[in-house]
């Protein structure tokens, strides 16, 4: 079992791209982390400099305590006892199920009778005992990507690196792979590094995500950290939908929007930052003067309803407020809908204003 | 390399001492492919374009332009010229039209049966053109052809009446256009297969009707096709020697290939005229096939995939029959009419002695398994076909190999190289080989070696194209799996790319073979006494009117040919004859 740090690690491709621009990042045994991102900001790439495919410039990868990558030596993939799911799944199309998962055993010295017993234990673990004499072109997608999970499984790597395993799948085969995944992982506890783009599927995988733009981590963190207490701007607007409002800190409780309106927030001790983000959700509707308890305690606007879209569970508002050019996105309760031009007021927790960077 | 010493812990020991340690290969690689090229096609065009500019040694040599103004200005030397141009033009079109409408009736419509007529489409690339025409003189001759015989029995006519006569330059096209068109059918079904039918569709919403669309929408995105399969059909009836020597000699017509053979058995040393005569056929040909390659975007060979898909045939309705009984025309002229005279044939003591017990006769194939020459050219022609096949598939898989992996500085111009040949008349290149290869130091004319170096070249980017299209479908992450696995590159070489790349080089072979097997148009320029293959010796029976042998060996070839195919099936699976075209 493994813990990875990777240190100040860079990758250039050509001359000047700084695909992975010195991050670093601690990674636990038994930990599953995200690396998610939009496409291009390099969180492929480190995968695969974890996986020992790409040589980095600088910086170094540590397992355990020891080196396995730097800029002038780097342990080649076959010998890092890791193991990879990629995006293609990337299964044999000459070799039986079987025959896929069992082929990482004969590297590590196990063959014949115990050889087989761990490939169909694997094979039942992802429900396709069944198939392991089929070719791969017999099995659809998302029996392909269990054949993939089960071959990198049955060989108890230390790492298991998975290189958006989802992304061919379609959308109710994608939400079951993800709870698969996770579950695979309670069982086997794994180290793991989870490349995704697709922010629900970090969010249930996950132990912890790390966001990456540009080559670069934004920021780290629990699920529910990353998204109740985004600490940048991107961060706030990648993952899930948000209001990001522009303006100053004028007291450790008073933020100033620079088109006027003033939101009360949460002391948070010496952070700083351009923009508050607000979750739409977090913003409560009311009807227009309701009695709404005390101002002390929360945020109370009165606004316009221009946009009110009805989802079945909830309402999608835009809300036009006094102090601010762009309107407020709203989530609301259907069950008391408002249609455009009612006049509302909304209140919102100073707990839900989260101060951000604009990085 | 410290790291590399260390033992990880849950990590598997053994293995390479090294990774990152790479030997720099470019240098060897490069050496080897540019000796290749430059005996394989530089020296061979340089020698044609220098020979084309100096008379024949026992003039007074020196530069000069004689041969250029010989071959353009004298009358007899002209005419050839216009009349291959008129054919290419005249088969280019019938070609288009017969293989465009036949392309769109199975993809588009409801027509019975579509995969038989594209299957037997595919299948007429198996008779040698050459061959075709022979059996055609039994058909159609304007005496003694079973179809004129046939008709005049009918109706009851004199042996003077006639309806098809071979020996005319219509006889001519109509043999060209037999084995041409289907490379026009090959280009526009795939073009065809490539538009989805929701494009159509949409037209057909927005208030096209089916002719509206299939004009402004359909045509439109064909085009590139269509001009595309007019250009190969057009360029393989400029380059024939076959049909030509077989049917226009007899008629007292010569073509640019006919005219350059003559040059070349000439009593005199023509060599520098034949050198000039070649030039335009050389540029015109390779002109072509870039001018095709450019329309096509840069989709050298089409491929006839089963990419179907859901699709809204046309109905036919009535005319449903009709259609098919049409298409079935073409391809009972081309593949079921010629076999069938050639087998009748070759069991015939007398051409005209028709059907009968008394007429019948093993004798044909007697001969031609008991007469040395003939024997010796069977040997000849499978050693070349073998020879051709190895030779070009270990060069293409090697290149293709190393250019798709990147193993070397400039790997992107290692299919430029070996797609070099392609558009290189078999004709023209013989002429250059010729040029090159007669003189010291390297003597190679009156060996197998001369005309092995020809098959190889004219096959190369047919079997590069084959062993690169095999690569691109093993994505890298099947070997990257591999490694990460456990396997280190050796292992990942043999268990994956290995195995998933062994039915691209086995296709490739095949379809070096069986071409090679009835190369005509180099070899005829390239043989002597020792190094006759079949092909050869069938043109010169035939110049010596012997149809039975020509008939009993044109059946053997069919058969080595057939046996060929049915190997590559067995191997490979149908798909193997997609890249033929």
């Amino acid at each position: 079992m493994a813990v990875l740090d990777l240190k100040g690690l860079l990758k250039i491709f050509g001359t000047d791209v700084r695909a992975v621009d010195e991050i670093d990042l601690h990674i636990e045994h038994g930990e599953l982390i995200s690396l998610l991102g939009p496409s291009g900001c390099g969180k492929t790439t480190t995968l695969r400099l974890v996986a020992g495919f790409i040589d980095p410039n600088a910086g170094e990868i540590v397992m355990d305590g020891d080196v396995v990558s730097n800029a002038s030596s780097v342990i080649p993939p076959e010998r890092r006892n890791m193991s990879m799911i990629f995006q293609s799944y990337a299964i044999w199309p000459h070799k039986t199920v079987a025959q896929n998962v069992g082929y990482g055993l004969k590297f590590r010295g196990i063959t014949g009778a115990e050889a087989d017993k761990r490939v169909k234990s694997l094979l039942s673990v992802v429900q396709m005992d069944h198939l392991g004499a089929r070719y791969p072109s017999e099995l659809s997608g998302g029996q392909q990507q269990r054949v993939a999970l089960a071959r990198a499984l049955v060989v108890e790597p230390a790492v298991l690196l998975l290189d958006e395993p989802l992304s061919n799948l379609d959308a109710n085969l994608r939400e079951e792979m993800r709870f698969e995944i996770r579950r695979l992982h309670d069982e086997f506890n794994i180290t793991s590094i989870y490349v995704t783009h697709d922010q629900a599927e970090a969010m249930v995988t996950s132990d912890r995500i790390c966001v990456m733009n540009s080559g670069k981590i934004e920021q780290v963190g629990k699920p529910s950290d990353i998204y109740d207490i985004p600490a940048t701007k991107f961060v706030a607007e990648f993952v899930g939908v948000t209001n990001s409002i522009p303006g100053k800190i004028s007291d450790p409780e008073l933020f100033e929007a620079n088109d006027g309106a003033k939101f009360m927030m949460n002391a948070d001790g010496g952070k700083t930052g351009e923009l508050v983000s607000i979750r739409p959700h977090r913003i409560q509707v009311h009807a227009e003067n309701a009695d709404v308890g005390g101002v002390d305690a929360q945020n109370v606007l009165d606004g316009e309803v221009t946009r009110g879209y009805y989802f079945g569970s909830t309402v999608d508002y835009l809300v036009k407020v006094p102090g601010l050019n762009e309107p407020l996105r709203v989530i609301g309760d259907p069950h008391q809908f408002f249609g455009v031009g009612s006049k509302v007021r909304l209140t919102i927790e100073k707990a839900a204003v989260i101060l951000v960077s604009d990085s | 390399m410290t790291q590399d010493a260390q033992q990880l812990p849950g990590t598997i020991s053994g293995g390479e001492p090294s990774a990152t340690r790479k030997f720099d290969y470019t240098v060897i690689v490069w050496v080897v492919l540019l000796i290749l090229l430059i005996i394989l096609v530089a020296n061979p065009i340089f020698q044609l374009f220098k020979e084309s500019f100096f008379v024949s040694e026992d003039e007074a040599g020196g530069f000069t332009f004689k041969n250029y103004i010989d071959a353009f200005e004298t009358d007899e030397y002209y005419k050839p010229m216009y009349i291959t141009m008129m054919l290419a033009i005249s088969v280019g079109f019938i070609s288009l039209v017969v293989g465009a409408v036949m392309a769109w009736v199975v993809s588009r419509t409801d027509v019975p049966f579509p995969n038989l007529i594209r299957n037997g489409i595919l299948a007429s690339f198996v008779t040698p053109p050459f061959l075709g025409a022979i059996a055609w003189i039994f058909l159609a001759g304007r005496n003694e052809g079973w179809l004129n015989k046939w008709i005049r029995g009918l109706f009851g006519l004199s042996e003077e009446f006639y309806l098809f006569d071979i020996f005319t330059m219509k006889g001519v096209i109509f043999a060209m256009s037999l084995y041409t068109f289907p490379l026009v059918f090959i280009v526009v079904l795939a073009g065809l297969n490539n538009i989805s039918s929701d494009v159509e569709d949409a037209a057909n919403v927005a208030g096209g009707g089916t002719f509206h669309t299939m004009f402004s929408i359909t045509l439109p995105l064909v085009a590139p096709s269509l001009f595309a399969g007019f250009i190969l059909a057009a360029l393989e009836a400029m380059i024939l020697f076959g049909i030509p020597a077989v049917l226009a000699i007899p008629a007292g017509q010569h073509t640019m290939t006919t005219q350059l053979r003559a040059f070349m058995v000439s009593e005199d040393d023509l060599l520098g005229l034949a050198s000039a005569y070649a030039m335009p056929m050389l540029i015109l040909a390779v002109g072509m096939v870039w001018t095709r390659g450019i329309v096509l975007g840069r989709r050298g060979y089409a491929t006839v995939g089963g990419k179907g898909g859901q699709r809204r045939p046309q109905k036919l309705g009535v005319w449903r029959i009709p259609i098919f009984v049409l298409c079935l025309i073409p391809l009972v002229c081309a593949i079921v009419l010629p076999a069938m005279a050639l087998l009748t044939t070759s069991f015939m003591k007398n051409l005209g002695g028709g059907l009968v017990w008394s007429n019948l006769t093993l004798w044909n194939y007697h001969f031609i398994l008991t007469n040395d020459a003939v024997r010796e050219s069977i040997y000849n022609t499978i050693m070349l076909a073998i020879m051709a096949a190895t030779g070009a598939t270990i060069v293409a898989a090697i290149s293709a190999f190393i250019a798709q992996r990147k193993l070397i500085r400039g790997h992107e111009y290692i299919g430029f190289m070996a797609t070099a040949p392609i558009g290189i008349p078999g004709i023209v290149l013989a002429v250059g080989l010729f040029a090159a290869y007669t003189k010291q130091p390297f003597v190679l004319y009156g060996t197998l070696w001369i005309m092995f170096l020809a098959y190889l070249t004219k096959y190369l980017p047919l079997a590069y194209q084959t062993s690169n299209a095999g690569l691109t479908s093993i994505h890298p992450e099947l070997e990257e799996s591999c490694r990460i696995m456990g396997a280190n590159r050796l292992q990942v070489f043999k268990d994956v790319t290995v195995p998933l790349f062994k039915t691209a080089v086995i296709a490739s072979w095949i379809l070096v073979f069986m071409p090679s097997l009835r190369e005509l148009s180099a070899s005829v320029l390239l043989w002597t006494t020792n190094t006759k293959v079949i092909s050869v010796v069938i043109v010169d029976f035939y110049e010596e009117t012997l149809l039975g042998p020509i008939s009993a060996l044109g059946v053997l070839l069919l058969l080595i040919t057939l046996v060929a195919i049915a190997v590559g099936f067995r191997l490979v699976g149908r798909d193997f004859m997609r890249s033929a075209g």
